[in-house]
């Protein structure tokens, strides 16, 4: 009886921090957890239900899903929102690479004055760039071959300078040696070379937290959106989840079904991706 | 690795690519897919062949020789609306643009929700890209019209060709004209039709608690809905506490009552505002007399669910909200009457706080202006106004619209029980200066005169909200 008894209460100091550290884990993805919970139950509710205190439904109204797809017109929206994030993703990847690689590995004047101003715009709040991108892009599109307004240009190009990602990439690029540099560089190698076949393939971390955030944000974007198009040939998925929305109130079982199929691409991405996704912000010291 | 390479060169030639090929991507507004949708009431209002007698009306007077002036122009109206409401519209807007005899051909354009057509306008005033016909709130008008983006009406309304004539004008109900104009008399926000704040009334929990007919003074009122706490007092449990009005304080609703007690937001020579007249005081001495002895509550959120559960017998809402309610009481499986009624003041006025979804027609040239006009006239002309109704299930804002709308008023009671009251209104002030920054504050007011204690607290309350709402007149000048 002694000895069971003094087993039962011999945790070891590291057994106690492990049990109290996954109960805060466990607690904390509880916690995070039920939005996401509430989310997928509201949307099989029926209106009144939802409209009610319920966290669960009584029935589940699965039809939900079909009507908040044909009445947000998502299979139009859907291919709109992957064109764009598709054009985007491809524009911010190419303009930060090199542009992250100019400012880690090249020399030029003012090249950290310039990067300093550059990183200084990220305090500038989005909101108050609206208007100033709208004017460019309208300004643009009257010069253009090309209108800009309702059409890609004016919802992709905006986003692909990211000083985020490029500020993410210069602190990847910076880290590789240069003795490869020099290596690569006695075999002939300029610096195109080398970008494309030693730094990008050490970069894979970075690359994909890029995409992953880049995706998130673009495929998510409303205001923009909505103020640079006038008819849905160009609007995303997300405008469609307005169409639950009315001066009176929401019909939030539609809205939640219409928001966990715009999410799902999300969750499709970050499934594949997440070893690299948390490896890289491991790595990179990021914190959310 | 070199796949790494091999990825990321694809996405670089494929930004190229897509950037070369941009131009046939150019937008074709009007033939969207929207009207394909399957829409119920949709292909009736495309397929009915009803206005052909109105062209014909109009066509009449002109002279063969004279070119029709308006021949090619093409109106941009941005609205917002979507789904069936939306292709409702469109169908309208289709129509239009078959049977009117000008040769005037109108684009419409959902731009999202109110606040995405502000956001639109107001960076269309730095860009120039305006639409020559917006939906908006009163207040966002009266806005654009103070920097000169939004045209008087007067001129058109008062065209002896393409105008009202007096009938049409005195078939408007009487407090739209004010509410579409500025204090100096421009008619910048014409109505397209309304929603109205409305007591939404249990008809048959009232008569069971003895209450044949709806209140018709505010003393009859609380006489009730203290009767109704009282019952759900007695229930006990998860009814102890509820059963009265549901009041949540803010502008919408104070206001409302304001207008019950025979209140408003100006002093009596409609140059300032002014909440410290004796119905402001009385509107809120009569709130917190309600709420002092247990007859009127808060909700945590929308009180849809409280009042199909007969926790409320009477809730504040936008008659726009039915659809809400309709679910709330079917969730419960109650099938109590329950309909709209206005807020009845002590002297047995009644009144509501009635909101328009207007248009205002953006300045361009005579002939685009008074183009644009007669799409307006033509939208809200009371057979097109009646159809739109049925699509959307607001109110019209004429009374001969009234007379067209029997079959619908049979077919949905609590629609109907809103017909008189939004012939009375009143509406709020949009268009007197900073009244949208005033509203706001208005909704911090309302919170605070809830919690007032005496009546002197409420004095100096509404004294201090008075000066707020001027100061706030002052900054914009």
């Amino acid at each position: 009886m002694d000895k069971m008894r003094k087993k039962t209460y011999s945790f070891s100091v590291s057994t106690r921090k492990k049990i109290l550290t996954y109960t805060i884990l466990f607690i904390g993805a509880f916690i995070s957890l039920i939005p996401f919970v509430w989310m997928i139950s509201t949307s099989l509710m029926s209106l009144g239900e939802a409209l009610g205190t319920a966290f669960f439904p009584s029935s589940l109204n699965f039809q939900n899903y079909a009507e908040a797809w044909r009445r947000a017109q998502f299979s139009e929206y859907f291919i709109n929102s992957i064109l764009i994030t598709l054009i985007t993703l491809s524009g911010e990847v190419t303009f930060s690479v090199f542009a992250a690689y100019a400012f880690a590995r090249m020399e030029f004047p003012g090249r950290d004055l310039i990067f300093s101003i550059m990183l200084s715009t990220i305090m500038i709040p989005a909101m108050v760039l609206i208007i100033p991108n709208f004017l460019t892009v309208t300004w643009l599109g009257r010069i253009g071959p090309i209108p800009w307004i309702n059409n890609w240009p004016a919802l992709t190009i905006p986003y692909m300078g990211s000083i985020f990602s490029i500020f993410l990439l210069k602190q990847f690029f910076a880290q590789v040696p240069n003795e490869l540099f020099d290596a690569a560089q006695i075999d002939g190698a300029g610096h195109l070379r080398f970008l494309f076949q030693v730094v990008l393939p050490l970069s894979k971390a970075p690359l994909m937290v890029i995409l992953v955030l880049s995706f998130i944000g673009t495929w998510n974007s409303l205001a923009w959106p909505m103020l640079v198009t006038n008819t849905p040939d160009w609007r995303p998925i997300s405008v469609g989840l307005m169409n639950f929305v009315d001066e009176a109130g929401q019909l939030i079982n539609l809205t939640m079904a219409g928001a966990f199929i715009t999410i799902i691409p999300i969750l499709i991405i970050y499934f594949f991706t997440q070893r690299q996704f948390t490896d890289s912000i491991a790595r990179s010291g990021l914190k959310g | 690795m070199k796949k790494i390479s091999v990825l990321l060169s694809i996405i670089m030639l494929l930004s190229l690519v897509l950037a070369a090929c941009g131009p046939s991507e150019t937008p074709a507004p009007v033939e969207e897919p929207v009207v394909e949708e399957p829409v119920v009431e949709e292909p009736e209002l495309v397929v009915e062949p009803e206005p052909v007698e109105e062209p014909e009306e109009v066509e009449e007077p002109e002279p063969v020789e004279e070119a029709p002036p308006f021949e090619g122009v093409t109106v941009d109206f941005w609205h917002v609306y979507s789904d069936a409401p939306g292709a409702a519209l469109q169908a309208l807007v289709d129509e239009f643009n078959d049977v009117n005899p000008y040769g005037i051909t109108v684009n419409a354009l959902d731009q999202g929700r109110y606040g995405d057509v502000e956001d639109k306008v107001n960076a269309g005033i730095q860009s120039g890209d305006l639409p020559d016909v917006v939906m908006a709130y009163t207040n966002a008008l009266a806005d654009w019209y103070s920097v000169g983006f939004i045209a008087d009406l007067n001129p058109y309304i008062g065209d002896p060709d393409y105008g009202l004539t007096a009938d049409q004008l005195a078939d408007l109900y009487p407090h739209l004209k004010e509410a579409g104009s500025t204090p100096d008399g421009a008619w910048i926000a014409y109505p397209m039709t309304q929603s109205a704040n409305v007591l939404v009334y249990n008809f048959t929990w009232a008569e069971e608690l003895g209450f044949a007919t709806p209140p018709t003074t505010s003393a009859e009122l609380k006489d009730l809905v203290c009767t109704a706490a009282a019952e759900n007092d007695a229930r006990g449990g998860d009814f102890a506490g509820t059963g009265g009005i549901v009041y949540f304080p803010n502008a919408t609703n104070w206001l409302h009552w304001l207008y019950a007690f025979g209140g408003n937001e100006l002093n009596e020579a409609h140059d300032a505002y002014d909440f410290t007249s004796q119905e402001a005081i009385d509107t809120t001495m009569f709130i917190l007399d309600l709420k002092n002895e247990g007859c009127a509550w808060q909700t945590e959120s929308y009180p849809n669910p409280e009042q199909g559960q007969r926790k409320a017998l009477i809730t504040m809402s936008s008659t726009a909200g039915a659809p809400y309610y309709a679910a709330a009481f079917e969730e419960e499986n109650n099938d109590d009457v329950w309909g709209w009624i206005a807020a009845p003041g002590p002297d047995g006025k009644l009144a509501v706080n009635a909101f328009q979804q207007m248009l205002g027609v953006v300045p361009s040239t005579p002939q685009r202006e008074m183009a644009s006009w007669l799409f307006v006239k033509w939208l809200t002309s009371p057979e097109i106004q009646a159809r739109w109704i049925v699509a959307s299930g607001y109110y019209g804002t004429q009374y001969s619209t009234e007379a067209l709308m029997a079959d619908y008023a049979t077919e949905n009671p609590v629609w109907a029980s809103g017909v008189e009251l939004a012939a009375i209104g009143p509406s709020e002030p949009q268009t007197f200066p900073a009244w949208s920054s005033v509203r706001r504050t208005l909704n911090d007011f309302a919170a605070e005169l809830y919690n007032a204690t005496s009546q002197a607290e409420v004095e100096e309350t509404l004294a201090r909200l008075t000066q707020a709402a001027n100061d706030l007149v002052e900054e914009l000048q």
